[in-house]
């Protein structure tokens, strides 16, 4: 795993926003500034939920971090690297479903492997450890299309998890699952946190799922990072820990920010990308 | 001078394009050039464009048969570019003439028929192996039975044509109704709506716009049969005049042939896509309409078609 | 059938894709399906029968076509007395044709097919081909067959090259199509996880597009055959379109409707294997597994 990650040993690996803006054509001609003066530090191994209405930039920060979407202005760094475009090191678990369907769930754990070149014994061994890891050593020889949403989730985390990538892109990644199997999603998550302790940014609408989660709450609204709050609720952030004073008055900050209460009409112009 | 510009648009952003064809045009010239010299007069085997649109073109003149407007090169008149434009447009329109016909009751019977035997699932399910097998069948490769039971007149060439449209649309339309989401028909069945008012309502207009393709490639289909049609035993049209080009090996006159076709077949394409795109006006856009270039390229093998 | 819900979910999808059904079920609908389209086929062949009987000899019944087939398949004495066969019979005309279609279809489909793929991240080729495809898709095919027969003379080659051509035209159209369909999530995916141009290439891209590429492959195949057969009508020395050819011009009926009857049987058959082998390759599609019938 870590002989893919060459600087492994180089240090922190901050990942760092210095001014980043965003700024896209509408098909209508309008402009769409997706990012606003973005900056921010997140040290290493920190868990962060970005959270905002949709259309408001989440994504398209996580696009720009993952080297998909070139920011207009400013610049996002990862330790001393300025990124430049996608790479292992910050592999990203997309809303839709991109679990590969041509490839059986071995495979698919395997891709990121296969692209670096490591040898069969190497993958085996590590797609086995993951496939174990994720609850699915069963489903190795399964396509996609015969497992539940849930499941195939389970494969993109087996997959970006054996790519050994230090920082992990989630976006609404358990957006479309029901409510049981994203708490059993969350668990497991949280879990293969603490045993890798990898930097992740985790966009979400949902702040349930924020404060379960994060050390830190990061609230987008209309491109720009309105508030950066630190969540420092015991974990296991189970019910009871949840329905603490604390929490409660973190959820209604957030809401707050959010502007759930000004009843304001958002036009839906998405400029998360093309 | 708007079009002139938008070609010019065409150049800059597409250099590469430009290029290439720049590149195959000259190659072409070139290889006219070192070509050997042809054993029959007007015979190159790879004519050269000055001789394409000099010689090869008046020399279609010859096919200008009506004493009228441009003098008769056959009885000893003189080869005019008038002449050549006046033969090639009579043998277009005479081979658009076929084709229309022939198309229209095509897709009449087509979709008719299909429509008709999709009204009991049973039904279609029997109709269904038969036909798509008769889909497989090489129609162009039947041309000479046909014409030995038609004849190698109008009405043989039309009849023709409207048998391999409707083989390509009833296969198509029983399609379409098969695609049909269920959640239509249940929610109009909920509503307390007949059967058969179902069917005329719900299950008719969801499956006409998925006809789309199936129409492009039945015009795609029609060129190929009335040309094929009209190469082999037909005495006017485009066809007839790639016939006699080929016979007299004038390769010149060949492409300009070549070239009309193409040209007739697209209109086709564009008038058959807009008449549709009418007729389904209530529906939102798709990208369907993009498919046409492929649709096109479909077409062309004539045959039969995939869904 | 009179039964409402039996009805309703018959209009819509024989098939049924409304979750997971029992096998029995499953199984049940399948046989049923089957016995119907045996039952269609029957009744079309004998519809074709009596309509045959009624019209006389100018209609070949599949009664006449069997017994045609049965004097000529193999050895044939009528072609022999014409010259036209050293013994063969239709197999050598048949096999000629075969062969022709299926050198050009495999040709055609490796060269179009490549060249469609490597046109997504190769701008060049784009750019190159682009224009000649919407060009010569544009045309009916065979109104390129007089070149090749002037160009090649009355070789095979005339054919292949015929269907070569288009059919490496209609796979770059399908090809590039397909990679552009191909959803831009997966590339994406596969670019954050270390994918480099070459691995998603190969583990993206060449098998993502299959299923689209594959419905292309079986549009050529199927025009193939009658290209075949009219660039043989047009100019050949042997093969089913040249025997067609030979039997219109002495009015034999029967000769000429079982030659085109083989060649369509021919043409289903080589496209059965087709589906066959393809439903293997695209065997991870929901889609790809119910390829048709």
């Amino acid at each position: 795993m870590t002989e893919l990650n060459g600087n492994e040993g180089s240090g922190v690996r901050d990942v760092t926003f210095e001014g980043v803006w965003c700024v896209f054509e509408h098909r209508s001609g309008q402009l769409v500034h997706a990012l606003q003066d973005v900056s921010f530090t997140v040290p290493a191994g920190q868990f962060v939920a970005v959270v905002g209405r949709s259309g408001h930039g989440k994504t398209t920060m996580l696009r720009v971090l993952a080297g998909l979407q070139p920011p207009t202005a400013g610049q996002v760094t990862l330790g001393e690297s300025v990124v430049t475009g996608p790479s292992v090191e910050r592999s990203m678990v997309f809303q839709q479903d991109t679990v590969f369907p041509w490839m059986d769930v071995r495979d698919n754990v395997e891709f990121s492997l296969k692209s670096q070149g490591s040898t069969k014994d190497i993958r085996r061994e590590t797609s086995d450890q993951r496939l174990e890891d994720v609850g699915l050593t069963d489903f190795a020889d399964s396509w996609p299309r015969e497992l539940s949403g849930g499941m195939r989730k389970r494969v993109a985390l087996a997959a970006v998890m054996a790519s050994g990538s230090k920082v992990w892109l989630m976006d609404e990644p358990f957006g479309s699952l029901d409510y049981f199997t994203r708490r059993s999603l969350h668990d497991l998550l949280i879990n293969l946190w603490n045993e890798s302790n990898m930097t992740i940014f985790f966009v979400t609408h949902d702040i349930e799922e924020a404060l379960i989660l994060a050390d830190r709450v990061m609230l987008v609204r209309d491109g720009k990072l309105v508030e950066d709050i630190e969540v420092s609720l015991p974990r296991p952030r189970d019910e009871d820990v949840r329905a603490t004073p604390e929490a409660v008055a973190l959820s209604k900050t957030i809401l707050d920010h959010l502007g759930i209460r000004e009843d304001e009409i958002v036009p839906e112009l998405r400029g998360d990308s093309n | 001078m708007k079009a002139l510009r938008r070609i010019w648009k065409f150049g800059k952003d597409h250099p590469t394009a430009v290029i290439t064809w720049a590149i195959l045009l000259t190659g072409w010239e070139i290889a006219a050039h070192l070509a050997p010299e042809p054993t029959f007069a007007r015979a190159p085997i790879v004519p050269a464009w000055e001789y394409v649109f000099t010689d090869a073109f008046k020399a279609l003149s010859g096919n200008w048969t009506i004493p009228r407007w441009a003098p008769n090169p056959v009885s000893g008149g003189e080869e005019t570019y008038l002449g050549a434009v006046l033969a090639l447009g009579y043998n277009t329109l005479n081979s658009m003439y076929r084709l229309s016909l022939g198309l229209f009751v095509g897709i009449i019977a087509g979709v008719g028929s299909g429509l008709l035997l999709s009204y009991y699932p049973w039904i279609r399910q029997m109709a269904w192996a038969p036909l798509n097998l008769l889909r497989m069948f090489p129609l162009l490769a039947a041309i000479p039975i046909f014409q030995f039971w038609l004849g190698a007149n109008l009405r043989g060439t039309t009849t023709f044509i409207a048998f391999g449209v409707w083989v390509l649309l009833v296969v198509a339309t029983i399609n379409a109704v098969r695609n049909v989401p269920d959640r239509f028909i249940e929610s109009a069945r909920t509503l307390g709506a007949s059967r058969l008012r179902t069917y005329r309502s719900i299950v008719v207009p969801a499956a006409i716009p998925e006809l789309r393709t199936g129409l492009l490639l039945s015009a795609g289909l029609s060129w190929s049969l009335v040309v094929g049609a009209e190469y082999i035993g037909i005495s006017n049209g485009l066809g007839n005049l790639l016939s006699v080009a080929e016979f007299t090996t004038n390769t010149g006159r060949m492409i300009i042939i070549a070239v009309v076709i193409g040209v007739s077949a697209l209109v086709t394409f564009f008038v058959l896509n807009s008449i549709f795109n009418r007729f389904v006006s209530w529906m939102p856009r798709t990208a369907e309409t993009k498919g046409l270039g492929s649709a096109a390229g479909a077409a062309a093998l004539g045959g039969p078609m995939g869904e | 059938m009179t039964n409402r819900t039996d009805s309703q979910t018959l209009i819509g999808h024989p098939e049924g894709n409304s979750g997971p059904s029992p096998g029995a079920v499953r199984r049940r609908k399948w046989i049923i399906r089957l016995l119907l389209s045996v039952v269609g086929v029957a009744i079309a062949l004998l519809a074709w029968q009596r309509l045959a009987d009624h019209v006389g000899f100018a209609f070949a019944s599949p009664l006449d076509i069997w017994q045609d087939l049965r004097e000529n398949m193999w050895k044939s004495k009528y072609l022999e007395q014409k010259g036209l066969s050293d013994g063969g019979g239709y197999r050598v005309h048949l096999l000629a044709t075969v062969w022709r279609v299926l050198i050009g279809v495999v040709f055609g489909a490796a060269a179009g097919g490549s060249l469609g793929l490597l046109s997504l991240p190769i701008k060049v080729i784009r750019e190159v081909i682009n224009p000649l495809a919407a060009f010569f898709g544009a045309a009916p095919i065979f109104v390129a067959a007089p070149f090749f027969l002037i160009w090649f003379g009355i070789t095979p080659w005339a054919q292949v090259l015929m269907v070569g051509f288009y059919t490496a035209l209609l796979m770059y159209i399908f090809a590039r199509r397909a990679g552009e369909n191909l959803d831009a999530g997966y590339v994406e995916s596969a670019m954050t996880l270390g994918g480099t141009p070459a691995s998603i290439f190969r583990h993206i891209y060449l098998p993502g597009t299959v299923p689209e590429i594959a419905g292309g492959f079986r549009i050529a195949l199927a025009g193939a055959w009658g290209l075949a057969a009219i660039s043989e009508l047009l100019g050949a020395q042997e093969g089913a379109g040249f025997l067609i050819k030979f039997y219109a011009t002495a009015f034999v009926v029967d000769g000429m409707m079982s030659l085109v009857t083989l060649l369509g049987l021919v043409a289903i058959f080589v496209d059965r294997i087709v589906v066959f082998g393809l439903s293997y390759l695209i065997r991870w599609s929901e889609s790809g597994r119910s390829l048709d019938l």
